[in-house]
C-alpha cells in the first residue's frame, strides 16, 4: 500500500512538473549534494523517472565514498531521449552517464560524436540495459475488441491503414466513437516517436528486417508516411506526457497511442488513475515491435575522470543489484536482471501479456534510422498556429517585450515553410500583425514586423483568445494540428467575455484534434496565472510560467513546438 | 679482521631472526587454517594477476576467495590474486601488443593458447609457455550447445542431432519464417551467436557450421571457407541474427531477458545453458538443450607465462592456485554449482546434484559426439576475415 502511494505521488509530481512546463531540470536535488561531492550527473529517459527517483534517493543517502575519499552523489535528470542525445552531441550537456529509453540511439550518438571528435566513440557499443519494456500500441479495450483483438492480432499495418484510409469507428460498428484518433510522440525528442516512425516505414515496405536507405527513399514510402501522419492528432515531447493525456482525457481524445508496456500497466492501476473511463490494453503488433531497453552508458567525454567513472560504475552496479531490480518490476518494468521472475503488476488483468512480444522488428543501422527521421520531417503533419501576444504597457517592464520578441523569432525559425502562422497582438484592442496563412512566402516580412513591435495600453486578453479560437474553428479539423499560443504578462482589464465563458467554449470540443491553447504566464508583474492555466487545461494543452529571461522564454516556445 | 668478524656476526643475527620469524609464522599457521598474521611481522605479499575468459567468472571468483582463506604462502610470503576478466581473443591480442602483462592466463580454449604461441614466437626468441609441470593444463571443459525455446524447438521437430544445422538453416532461410511450421505469429526465424571478432564461441560456431556444410570433421581448409556455396549458406544464417553480443555470457543473459522475441536458436557454452534453465522459466518458459552432431570443446587451459615480468615467486604462487583449482573439491563445485565438466580426469561426474542428472529432461547429457579437428590459425583467420567482410553485424 505504501509503495502504491509512493507511485501515485510520483505520477502526481511528474504531472505537476509537466503542467508547469519545467523544461530542463537541473537535477532538483543538486542543493542536497554534500560539499566536495563527486557528482554523477545522469541524463535519462523520463519513462523510468518514478523508479529512478525512488532508488536514487536511497543511493545518495548511503553517502558512499569515491576512490578519492569524497562522497558520491547522483544527480539524475529526466529528459526525452532524443533531446538528451542532441544536447550531449552539441556539447550543451556533459553528463557522466546517459541512459536513454533505447539502445537504438546509442549508435546514432556514437556516429554523431565521432564525426565531431576525430572518430572517438561517445560510449561503448553495447552498454548494459538497466530495465526493459516493449514498445506497444496502447488502446482502449472495447476498441481493440472491435478490431477483432485478441482473437485476431493487430498489426502496425492495420493501424497505419485505418489511419490513412480515414476510416472511423463507424466502419467497425461503433459510430458513437467518432473518428479513429492515433498519436505518437515527436521523434526528434522522444524514443517512442522514433520507434513509431520506424514501424510505419517497415509497414510501408512490408518488411520486418533489412530496411535500407533506398527502401526509405522510395516515393511510395513517403506517400505512406504522409498519409499515416495525417491521422495523428498531434505529437508531444515525452511518452509519459502522451500516456497521461490519453488516460486522463479518455477515448474521445485518443483511440490509440504508441507507448511503453509499463505505462499500460500503470494506467490500469486504480490508485494511479481512479477515473480511467475504460480498461486499456497493450497491443503487441503482429509484425513485431522494439524493446525499450534503457542502456546505462558511461560516457567517454574529456570531462570524465577515473574517479567519476568509478563512481558511475558503482551507481550502475547499484541499479543492477537484485533489490533495485525487484523494485523496477513493481514500477511495471521487466527487470534487466534475468534472474528476477516476471509477476505483478505485469499481468493480463492489467492489460499486458508477459509472454509477448513473440517477434521483433530489426533495429536498422544508424543511417537508415536517420533517413526515416528525415522522411518524417518532410511528411509530418503540418501545423497552423496562431500566436496571441500581449503588447500592453507593462510589457516594457523588465525588458519583457524585447525578450518575448527574440524568443518568438526563434520559434518562427522552428516552423517549416509549409506550416501556417498568424500573429495577433493585443493591448486595449486586438490587431492582426499577420493573418493565418503559409509561413514560407512571408517569413522575412513577419520577422521584421515582430521586431518592430512596441508596448502600449491595457490587456484585452480573453476576447482576443476567443476571437482567435473562433477564426481557427472555421478550418476543418484533422488536416493540420491546430494550436494557439498565448503570451500575457498581466490581468485582463478590457474584455467582455468572462473567464468561465472562455473555459466553457474550449471544453465543448473534447476530441484529440481540438484546437489546443498553450498559455505562457510571463514576467513577475501581476500576471493572471490561474486564468491562463484554466484556458490551457480546458483545451487539453499545457500552461507555462516564464521570467523575462530570453533563454527561459525561448525554452518555453521550444517545448510548445514539440507538440507539432 | 675484527670488522669482518662483526659483519659476520651481524649477518648471523639477521639470518637467525629470519629463521625464527619463519618458524614463528609456521607455528601460527596450521595447514589450511585461517589464523591471523602475527602482529609485528609483515611480509610483502606476492601479487599475481590472472587474465581469464569471462565465462567462468563466478566459479573463479568463488575459488579465489576460498584459496585466499587458506592463507597460502610462497617462501613465507602471502599471496594476492587479481582476477581480470578479458575476452578470450582479447587476451592474446593485448599480450602481443604489450598492454597486458598477467602472471597466468586462462582463455576459454586451447585455440587461443596456440594463437599466442604462434604470434609470440614470431616476435621473440624465448617461448612464452612452459613445458613440463607448468605447461598449459585444462581447468574445466565445456562443449557448445544449441539452446532453443522448447515450444519452438518442438514445432520444428528439432530432435535429430545429425540434421540440426540443416533444419535450423532451412527455417532461417525461409521467407515464410515460422509460418512454414504453422506459427506465423512467431514471425521470421532468428539465430543467435556471439561476434567472432571478439568472442571464442562465435568463432567456434563458424567452425562447426563450416564443417557441417562440408560434411566432415577434420581438415577444414581455406578453400572450404572460400567456397561460394558455403558463403551463401552462411549468409542465410548470419543475416538471421539481430545482434551479435561480444561475450557468450551476455548472449545467454539476453536470451533470458528478451526471450523468443529476439532469439529462437542460440549457440552458447553448455555451462551457461545449464545455469539459465531455471531462471528462463521465470521469464518466458522452458528452454531445451541440443548437442550438435560434431562438437568443439572449450578446455579453459591455465597457462603460467614464461615472461620477463613474472618472477620465480609469482610463478610458484600461480602454480599453487592452479593446483587448488584442480583439486577434487573445487572441481566438484565447478560441476555441481556451475555446470562445468571437470578438467581433472580423476574427478567423477557421478556426484549428488550433478546438473547432468537434474537437467536431463531438458536435454543436458554427459555423452558428447565426436569433436571436430581444430583448424590451423590461417584457416581460423580466413573465417573471421570472411565474417568481417560480409558485414553481418
Amino acid at each position: 500500500m505504501r509503495r502504491i502511494s509512493l507511485m501515485l505521488l510520483m505520477v502526481m509530481v511528474t504531472t505537476l512538473v509537466a503542467a508547469c512546463g519545467d523544461l530542463l531540470p537541473t537535477g532538483g536535488d543538486e542543493s542536497l549534494a554534500p560539499d566536495n561531492a563527486v557528482v554523477v550527473r545522469m541524463l535519462y529517459g523520463s519513462e523510468k523517472e518514478a523508479w529512478i527517483e525512488a532508488v536514487t534517493t536511497e543511493f545518495n543517502n548511503q553517502r558512499l565514498e569515491s576512490t578519492e575519499g569524497r562522497p558520491i552523489f547522483v544527480e539524475a535528470v529526466p529528459i526525452g531521449s532524443g533531446e538528451s542525445l542532441d544536447l550531449i552531441v552539441n556539447g550543451q550537456e556533459q553528463p557522466a552517464v546517459w541512459s536513454p529509453a533505447s539502445s537504438i540511439l546509442v549508435p546514432i550518438a556514437n556516429q554523431q560524436w565521432a564525426a565531431a571528435n576525430n572518430g572517438e566513440l561517445l560510449t561503448e557499443e553495447n552498454p548494459p540495459p538497466v530495465v526493459l519494456s516493449p514498445v506497444v500500441i496502447a488502446m482502449w479495450q472495447p476498441m481493440a475488441e472491435a478490431l477483432g483483438w485478441p482473437a485476431d492480432p493487430i498489426s502496425w499495418a492495420d493501424i497505419a491503414e485505418i489511419t490513412r484510409s480515414e476510416q472511423t469507428w463507424a466502419d467497425f460498428g461503433h459510430p458513437e466513437w467518432g473518428p479513429f484518433q492515433f498519436g505518437h510522440t515527436h521523434p526528434d525528442y522522444s524514443n517512442s516517436g522514433i520507434t513509431a516512425i520506424l514501424a510505419i516505414a517497415y509497414a510501408a515496405t512490408e518488411k520486418t528486417r533489412d530496411l535500407t536507405v533506398a527502401d526509405v527513399q522510395h516515393s511510395d514510402v513517403a506517400e505512406f508516411m504522409a498519409s499515416v501522419q495525417q491521422g495523428v492528432i498531434h505529437y508531444g515531447r515525452s511518452t509519459g506526457f502522451f500516456g497521461r493525456q490519453m488516460f486522463n482525457r479518455g477515448p474521445a481524445y485518443l483511440s490509440a497511442a504508441v507507448l511503453y508496456e509499463n505505462l499500460v500497466a500503470e494506467a490500469n492501476n486504480p490508485e494511479l488513475y481512479p477515473n480511467l473511463p475504460l480498461p486499456v490494453v497493450a497491443i503487441y503488433p503482429e509484425e513485431g515491435t522494439f524493446w525499450s531497453d534503457h542502456p546505462y552508458a558511461i560516457l567517454n567525454g574529456p570531462w570524465m575522470t577515473d574517479e567519476l567513472r568509478d563512481a558511475s560504475e558503482r551507481y550502475r552496479d547499484y541499479l543492477l543489484a537484485p533489490e533495485q531490480q525487484q523494485r523496477a518490476l513493481e514500477f511495471g518494468f521487466r527487470p534487466a536482471d534475468p534472474g528476477i521472475a516476471i509477476g505483478e503488476p505485469l499481468t493480463m488483468e492489467n492489460g499486458v501479456d508477459p509472454t509477448e512480444p513473440q517477434t521483433l522488428l530489426a533495429v536498422p543501422d544508424a543511417e537508415v534510422t536517420q533517413a526515416v527521421r528525415e522522411l518524417w520531417g518532410e511528411n509530418k503533419k503540418r501545423v497552423e498556429v496562431q500566436v496571441v501576444l500581449d503588447i500592453s504597457g507593462s510589457m516594457n517592464d523588465e525588458g519583457r517585450l524585447n525578450s518575448a520578441k527574440q524568443a518568438l523569432s526563434t520559434f518562427i525559425g522552428q516552423l517549416a515553410d509549409e506550416d501556417e502562422l498568424g500573429i495577433i497582438t493585443f493591448s486595449d484592442s486586438a490587431a492582426v500583425l499577420t493573418p493565418l496563412d503559409p509561413l514560407g512566402p512571408k517569413r522575412e516580412d513577419v520577422l521584421q514586423r515582430v521586431n518592430g513591435l512596441f508596448a502600449l495600453g491595457g490587456t484585452r486578453l480573453i476576447d482576443t483568445v476567443a476571437e482567435a479560437y473562433a477564426e481557427m474553428q472555421q478550418f476543418p479539423p484533422g488536416e493540420r494540428i491546430r494550436a494557439i499560443v498565448v503570451l500575457s504578462d498581466g490581468a485582463d482589464n478590457a474584455s467582455s467575455t468572462s473567464p468561465s465563458e472562455i473555459v466553457n467554449l474550449l471544453q465543448a470540443d473534447e476530441s484529440g484534434r481540438s484546437i489546443k491553447v498553450f498559455t505562457i504566464a510571463y514576467g513577475s508583474g501581476g500576471v493572471d496565472t490561474d486564468l491562463l492555466e484554466s484556458i490551457s487545461e480546458a483545451s487539453g494543452a499545457t500552461s507555462y510560467e516564464s521570467s523575462s529571461d530570453v533563454q527561459e522564454i525561448e525554452q518555453v516556445y521550444r517545448d510548445i513546438a514539440t507538440f507539432f | 679482521m675484527l670488522r669482518i668478524a662483526q659483519s659476520l656476526a651481524g649477518l648471523y643475527i639477521v639470518v637467525a631472526l629470519c629463521v625464527a620469524a619463519a618458524s614463528f609464522v609456521g607455528l601460527l599457521v596450521p595447514l589450511g587454517g585461517t589464523a591471523p598474521l602475527p602482529i609485528g611481522i609483515r611480509r610483502e605479499p606476492i601479487s599475481i594477476s590472472i587474465a581469464y575468459g569471462t565465462e567462468k567468472e563466478e566459479w573463479l571468483a568463488a575459488a579465489r576467495a576460498e584459496f585466499l582463506a587458506t592463507n597460502p604462502r610462497v617462501r613465507g610470503r602471502p599471496i594476492e590474486i587479481n582476477l581480470e576478466g578479458v575476452g578470450s581473443r582479447e587476451i592474446v591480442r593485448r599480450i602481443i601488443d604489450g598492454d597486458l602483462q598477467p602472471t597466468a592466463i586462462s582463455p576459454a580454449s586451447s585455440i587461443q593458447i596456440e594463437l599466442l604461441r604462434g604470434e609470440w614466437d614470431a616476435r621473440n626468441t624465448t617461448p612464452i609457455l612452459y613445458d613440463g609441470n607448468d605447461a598449459p593444463q585444462p581447468l574445466v571443459v565445456t562443449p557448445l550447445v544449441v539452446v532453443a525455446w522448447t515450444e519452438r524447438a518442438q514445432a520444428l521437430a528439432l530432435d535429430n542431432p545429425d540434421q540440426i544445422w540443416h533444419n535450423i538453416h532451412d527455417l532461417l532461410a525461409s521467407e515464410q519464417g515460422w509460418a512454414e511450421v504453422g506459427h506465423p505469429e512467431w514471425g521470421l526465424a532468428k539465430f543467435g551467436q556471439t561476434n567472432p571478432e571478439s568472442s571464442n564461441s562465435g568463432i567456434q560456431t563458424l567452425v562447426l557450421l563450416a564443417y557441417s556444410f562440408h560434411e566432415k570433421v577434420n581438415g577444414l581448409s581455406n578453400a572450404d571457407i572460400l567456397d561460394a556455396d558455403f558463403q551463401a549458406w552462411l549468409d542465410d544464417m548470419q543475416e538471421a541474427v539481430l545482434e551479435f553480443p561480444s561475450s557468450t555470457g551476455t548472449l545467454m543473459q539476453d536470451v533470458v531477458r528478451f526471450g523468443p522475441s529476439k532469439y529462437d536458436f542460440v549457440v552458447v557454452y553448455e555451462n551457461l545453458a545449464i545455469e539459465s534453465i531455471e531462471i528462463a522459466r521465470g521469464r518466458w518458459g522452458d528452454i531445451s538443450v541440443y548437442y550438435p552432431p560434431a562438437n568443439v570443446l572449450s578446455d579453459h587451459p591455465y597457462a603460467i607465462l614464461n615472461a620477463e615480468w613474472v618472477t620465480p615467486e609469482e610463478r610458484e604462487a600461480a602454480a599453487l592456485f592452479r593446483d587448488f583449482l584442480l583439486s577434487e573439491e573445487v572441481q566438484t563445485r565447478a560441476l555441481v554449482e556451475y555446470g562445468f565438466r571437470p578438467g581433472n580426469p580423476n574427478v567423477s561426474f557421478d556426484v549428488a546434484g550433478s546438473p547432468f542428472e537434474r537437467f536431463e529432461s531438458y536435454g543436458v547429457q554427459r555423452d558428447i559426439a565426436q569433436s571436430v579437428q581444430t583448424p590451423p590459425a590461417d584457416v581460423l583467420n580466413e573465417l573471421i576475415t570472411l565474417w568481417s567482410r560480409r558485414d553481418y553485424d
